[in-house]
């Protein structure tokens, strides 16, 4: 692996075949050819259904995960932009009589604007405000369609007649193509997020979610980092939007109400945040679940919101962690007495848990002796991570991602490039 | 009445403290110096119960307080006034000082207590209705050091009193907590210029990256000691 | 003129209510860093408990009040150790955050809960009391709204002599003014935060309760109190007490005002762009500290 401090172009080259190298497109394509085979085999349309109901959670879940896990900004407004997406497909189809698929294409563009749009006003503000600001923004837009007497958004009640994508097929055979389509969609998100996490672009976002300070020290420009990041994962989500109001004809304000968001926050948390995986995964443990207790709706609810508690409680990085762990212990297990055994996958911008996690510490003491609590820990970007096992990681991250930026110039030039943009004051 | 052996403590894997010992004779006016940063307030955060120790003993009027909670600690009269005041700072005067006398005992008399806290420091009883933030800067030393005392104290443990005060404001600072170690409690002192403490100190313990490296009276302390661990040799 | 005195009224009334019930948002935040999102979650339980004191037990309105601010004291100690206390002092996770999500999942809990046990639907509950006074021309308050005022007005006197004279109100706010040095007095930081908590529940049960009459006791009751409380406390700068009164009065009194003269479903798209505006110019609100840095 290179270290900080090569020649630039090289190095370049060098991350770029290693990220691509990582990412495991075969076993995906493998993967996805035998799921694929689940709705020829499988007559039961209802279960056809569900799994494609959960394809299209994995890829709302991957959409926010960019923002969230990835980044560290909580925008609570997702399904809002899925909303939208989901509106101005549409509304494409139904207002302009567009073909759904070319409709579709609108939602996404739809997707990625809003996106932008409520990401904006919070770049600069901290965690917490930054996530009521979207979470306003989201209210705003919802209100705003519910309270719309006119008739354009369909207000309360939705907009109905959207046309499917498949409509032109038996109800059977469009079921399956549904399936199909987010089966693969859904496969391409999870591709292209892990080859963009390895990508110096990638890991630059994460080591500005670890250490903002830290990052911004290093020359990464936050506020483009951020955008960018915000813009693609708008534009999967307003493709997920899409899906979903021509997957089920219509679209209404309460796919964006508190039960449905709060319902994907679980998703993404118990999978595990900041994964590539944790969405998928999240995405498929939180909706069997609910199957399984769909007669009882409303202990779904409690059962649910448990589920978070308690994983959050004691395993903090979700199902993904949990399975990270048994990987590597089975890694570790089979390179017994070989090298490198250790140093496995750091590459899947690996949560260090939960919301945001930086390398924190109080500014105080460690846990105390008695039951006295700490004081609730207040989240800082430690200038200089100290003595902790993170401090390598967001080092050789960013290093890289300085190397990319400077890839045109000489080693040893004063490295002012993108960094006089992303200082601290807004 | 305070005994500290072997004592050993850090921030999880990074050792602060190194098999430090130390007394306190009932009394006896205390001062602990050393170079910044190198374990003084760690010493006091450990025996007032914000830090476990990782080794060694504590004991307090033969009473261990090793494992015990802050506020237990607290109770026994064993008091530690921190570093840069740490007031609340939009509470008045006054209430500051009465969570000084936030356990229960010292609670009951707070209203005697103020008293006599607001004989050795007469400006704090002028301000008592304002809100500490609008105080001065050795205003606000005196609130701290005056909060500290509305606790049924025995021994105070005062750290760095002259940080960032005038000289003038040092020597008043100083005679206050010397008037306080003949009546109303022992002084435990952190403070990182010694010289400031000449003529009240009765003890001096020098600390060097954390080890305890010489001890003795103030006529002990020549030049040449304190020379040589602020400025050579700091064995790290 | 009269429409105008009128709104204000209103405006003023249901800004003693939101002034309570933001409070409990204020305390939390202040003592534990945590933005309670089930803080409206109480209020609904209030109300239901109220409900079921004053007409399924028919006791008289006052004890329904009492009932209500009790449970949501009790519900309010509950989020405390499922949802907060798990998260304290805990260095793999970013607390706030965590917290913030923590408390919206068991709001929502405690709404599918309440379903679970009394059904989806709306439930009616008498005012405190009933009858109007005429002030001038056709200016009349409710004697239900005087009631309402009177017990915000109490509340807020209560809760001012509490937190500034006895010994568990100071401590309060000493472990949100300055943690590290209200441990070193002695005091229990564990007590304060479910202490806190416990407070916060009764303060948002007192408003929810004090708001039943008007917008039905359900399941869903505590939505709107909990975006309004959001505003409000956005508005006033998180944390801060003096804030919170103030900006609970003028938001009470723009949203009465936006009622009157816009339309009723135009308030609340108003009060949420007064969060977006206000985030983008001044985040830490009228009354917060600007030390709570920006990036």
């Amino acid at each position: 692996m290179s270290d900080v401090g090569q020649a630039p172009p090289a190095q370049k080259k060098l991350a770029g075949t290693l990220a691509w190298s990582r990412t495991p497109v075969w076993p995906t394509i493998v993967v996805v050819a035998l799921l694929a085979f689940i709705p020829l085999v499988w007559r039961n349309d209802y279960y056809i259904s569900l799994f494609t109901l959960i394809l299209l959670f994995t890829i709302m879940t991957q959409s926010w995960n960019l923002t969230i896990g990835m980044c560290g900004i909580w925008n609570f407004g997702q399904l809002a932009i899925i909303a939208l997406g989901g509106y101005a497909t549409g509304l494409l189809v139904v207002k302009l009589g567009m073909s759904p698929w070319l409709a579709l294409l609108g939602g996404v563009l739809a997707g990625g604007v809003s996106a932008v749009v409520m990401v904006l006003p919070s770049i600069r503000l901290r965690g917490i405000y930054a996530s009521m600001l979207t979470f306003a923004f989201a209210e705003v837009v919802r209100l705003l369609i519910i309270a719309d007497s006119t008739g354009f958004t369909g207000g309360p009640f939705g907009l109905p007649g959207v046309t499917g994508l498949f409509d032109w097929l038996s109800p059977s055979w469009s079921l399956r193509a549904y399936f199909w389509l987010t089966l693969v969609i859904s496969a391409t998100v999870m591709l292209f997020v892990h080859r963009m996490m390895n990508s110096p672009f990638g890991m630059g976002l994460v080591s500005l979610r670890e250490s903002i300070r830290y990052s911004i020290g290093m020359g990464i420009n936050r506020r483009v980092a951020f955008i960018t990041a915000t813009a693609i994962s708008g534009l999967i989500a307003g493709l997920a939007g899409g899906l979903y109001a021509t997957f089920y004809h219509g679209i209404t304000p309460s796919f964006m109400g508190l039960g449905p968001m709060g319902a994907l926050v679980i998703m993404v948390v118990v999978g595990g945040l900041g994964t590539v995986r944790g969405p998928i995964l999240g995405a498929f443990a939180v909706t069997m679940l609910s199957e399984l207790l769909r007669d009882t709706v409303m202990w779904r609810l409690v059962v649910q919101g448990a589920l978070l508690l308690i994983v959050l409680a004691f395993w903090p990085a979700g199902i993904d962690g949990l399975l990270e762990r048994g990987i590597q212990k089975v890694r570790s297990w089979m390179n017994a007495g070989q090298e490198g055994g250790g140093a496995a996958q750091p590459a899947l911008a690996g949560g260090p848990a939960v919301p945001g996690a930086t390398d924190v510490g109080a500014p105080g003491p460690a846990a105390p002796v008695d039951t006295t609590p700490e004081a609730p820990a207040r989240s800082e970007g430690a200038v200089t991570a100290v003595a902790s096992s993170a401090s390598t990681k967001p080092e050789k991250k960013v290093g890289r991602f300085k190397a990319w930026l400077n890839a045109d110039q000489p080693p040893a030039d004063d490295q002012t490039s993108g960094g006089s943009k992303g200082t601290t004051k807004s | 009445m305070l005994d500290v052996t072997g004592l050993s403590a850090g921030y999880g894997a990074a050792k602060v403290l190194h098999d430090v010992s130390l007394t306190v004779d009932e009394g006896k006016f205390v001062v602990l110096t050393g170079p910044n940063g190198h374990g003084k307030t760690t010493l006091l955060r450990v025996l007032s119960g914000l830090l476990p120790a990782d080794e060694g003993d504590m004991l307090f009027c033969d009473e261990r307080l090793n494992g015990r909670s802050t506020a237990a600690i607290v109770a026994r009269g064993l008091v530690h006034i921190p570093q840069g005041d740490l007031l609340f700072v939009d509470l008045t005067v006054e209430q500051n000082l009465f969570m000084g006398a936030y356990l229960s005992a010292a609670w009951r008399n707070r209203r005697e207590r103020i008293r006599r806290v607001y004989e050795l420091f007469p400006r704090l009883e002028e301000r008592r209705t304002q809100q500490a933030r609008t105080l001065s800067g050795g205003e606000r030393r005196m609130l701290g050091i005056g909060r500290g005392l509305m606790s049924n104290a025995k021994l105070l443990m005062v750290d760095e009193p002259a940080l960032g005060l005038a000289p003038v404001l040092v020597q008043e600072v100083y005679a206050t907590l010397e008037r306080i170690s003949r009546s109303e409690a022992t002084v435990l002192l952190v403070e990182e210029t010694l010289a400031n403490a000449r003529g009240i100190a009765d003890y001096v313990y020098l600390m060097d990256t954390g080890r305890i490296v010489h001890e003795g009276t103030m006529a002990e302390f020549g030049a040449d000691v304190l020379h040589s661990t602020y400025l050579g040799n700091r064995g790290s | 003129m009269e429409t105008l005195v009128q709104a204000i009224i209103s405006g003023l009334v249901f800004g003693a209510i939101y002034a309570i019930m933001t409070m409990g948002l204020t305390l939390v935040y202040g003592c534990l860093r945590t933005l309670n999102m089930a803080q409206g979650a109480f209020g609904m339980v209030g109300g239901y408990a109220a409900w079921m004191l004053t007409t399924q037990a028919g006791a008289p309105p006052i004890a329904g009040l009492i009932a209500g601010a009790v449970a949501a004291a009790g519900i309010g100690i509950l989020t405390h150790f499922i949802s907060i206390k798990p998260l304290v002092g805990r260095k793999d996770i970013d607390f706030e955050m965590t917290a913030y999500i923590s408390t919206l999942v068991v709001a929502i809990m405690f709404s599918a809960s309440i379903i679970l046990l009394f059904g989806a639907r709306n439930k009616a509950i008498d005012p405190l009391v009933e009858g109007r006074l005429k002030i001038f021309g056709t200016v009349s308050v409710s004697w239900q709204q005087v009631a309402v005022a009177g017990v915000a007005l109490i509340c807020l006197g209560g809760l001012s002599l509490l937190l500034n004279r006895s010994r568990q109100g100071l401590s309060i706010m000493a472990v949100a003014q300055q943690f590290d040095a209200a441990r070193l007095m002695g005091v229990p930081a564990g007590r304060v935060y479910w202490v806190t908590m416990a407070l916060a529940g009764l303060l948002g049960g007192i408003a929810g309760v004090l708001l039943a009459p008007l917008y039905f006791v359900s399941p869903s009751a505590g939505d709107l109190p909990i975006l309004k409380g959001l505003t409000v406390a956005i508005v006033a700068g998180l944390g801060s007490i003096r804030g919170t009164i103030y900006a609970a009065f003028v938001i009470g009194l723009i949203e009465a005002l936006v009622a009157t003269y816009v339309g009723s479903l135009w308030s609340l798209p108003v009060l949420f762009s007064l969060i977006v505006v206000f985030m983008i110019v001044r985040p830490y609100g009228l009354f917060g500290k600007p030390e709570e840095e920006r990036l």
